[in-house]
């Protein structure tokens, strides 16, 4: 039974935060403290949404970021394309997808050939990687950390790291990071091609709760 | 994996440095942070060793790092003779809009008195100038020795914003 203390059941009105709830609590005052950032619920990997990919759609779509992350973690498995294709991001401000050239990136990309340095100032995408092959077991993984996404007043940055086998095929890896240089909150996220459409793979985002 | 958070700390106006204290156990442990921006312009992000809550003054810092840029060159370096301290990005942040600094740290062996603390980075700044830098590394601190954290310092002056939280990855 509840008193009407906002949170606990009996006693004064204590502070609360994470990590340090004290009281006795019905689940009125769990929702209370869940709401207001104060209730202590370990386990800061949250997972929002997984997209498995199917019937080789043009782009594919995350417009959920959740609310409240400053940092976001995504996760790639088995990401197929057609041959030498690069896979690209773009962000979403408002549902729309933003094409301006306000994308840099600096990636590193080390194969058994050798590798070579990746990079653009201004472009209108995010290059994640390229020249991704199609031919038996070539495909990509990887996860990408998303900065700053749901604040106005800030750049939203990624840092990458995947593994892949290209069309020619040499096994390699890349890693890097690149930037949305606008001030914007995102809506989400769209992946594409470079051409044609995203054969199959699974996408999914976490956002990583951090409370203060 | 899951994450745990251990500590965290937002900074809004002027300090000297952050701590981020509590890598007790020998679990992997991660630190996040975003927002990172110095009050001086230029400044670059360093980390030091906190033994006992006390930074570790020492020259043991050996890494390996390429620090990548979207506008010219990459650099590939490193550095075997030992630091006191471990550079965190490729480039300093600004005071303009947009000119931050925003990672993922990851640590190990800190907790462990017989083993050496090392950690990779991978970070991205909006440098003083502007452009998109990248900074992939890895460092070693050549003691054997119980860590419990590390502090986050700028090369000069303040950090002047940044939310830095410490998790254990379990």
């Amino acid at each position: 039974m509840a008193d009407d203390l906002n949170y606990g059941y009996k006693g004064a009105d204590v502070p609360q935060s994470f990590g340090n709830n004290k009281g006795v609590f019905d689940p009125s005052d769990i929702n209370n403290l869940v709401k207001d950032d104060k209730w202590t619920n370990y386990g800061q990997l949250e997972l929002i949404e997984t997209k498995v990919i199917t019937g080789d759609p043009s782009s594919v779509s995350l417009d959920d970021l959740g609310t409240g992350y400053n940092v976001h973690f995504i996760t790639f498995t088995n990401m197929h394309t057609d041959d030498n294709r690069d896979q690209n991001l773009r962000v979403k401000v408002g549902g729309v997808t933003q094409t301006s050239s306000s994308y840099g990136r600096a990636f590193r990309v080390s194969n058994s050939a050798g590798g070579y340095d990746d990079k653009d100032a201004t472009l209108d995408r995010l290059r994640i990687l390229a020249e991704v092959g199609n031919a038996t077991g070539e495909c990509w993984t990887g996860s990408l950390y998303m900065y700053n996404a749901l604040d106005s007043s800030k750049y939203t940055f990624f840092t990458t790291n995947n593994v892949f086998i290209s069309f020619h095929p040499y096994f390699s890896s890349s890693f890097g990071s690149g930037s949305y240089n606008v001030s914007n909150v995102l809506s989400g996220l769209e992946f594409y091609p470079s051409s044609s459409v995203q054969r199959s793979g699974t996408i999914s985002l976490y956002g990583i709760k951090e409370y203060s | 994996m899951g994450l745990i958070q251990v500590a965290t700390e937002t900074v809004t106006s002027d300090v000297g440095f952050v701590n981020l204290i509590g890598t007790t156990t020998d679990d992997i442990y991660m630190v996040a942070f975003s927002n990172l921006r110095g009050a001086n312009d230029n400044a670059i992000p360093y980390l030091k060793i906190l033994v006992g809550g006390s930074v570790d003054t020492s020259s043991n810092f050996r890494r390996a790092n390429v620090e990548m840029k979207a506008y010219t060159s990459f650099v590939y370096n490193g550095y075997n003779a030992g630091q006191n301290f471990m550079y965190v990005t490729s480039g300093g942040t600004g005071t303009a809009t947009g000119e931050t600094a925003e990672g993922i740290i990851y640590l190990y062996n800190f907790n462990d008195a017989t083993q050496n603390n090392s950690g990779t980075i991978d970070t991205v700044t909006h440098t003083a100038q502007a452009q998109t830098e990248s900074w992939t590394g890895g460092f070693v601190h050549n003691v054997a020795q119980s860590s419990n954290g590390i502090q986050i310092l700028m090369s000069a002056g303040n950090i002047s914003s940044g939310t830095f939280t410490l998790y254990r990855v379990v």
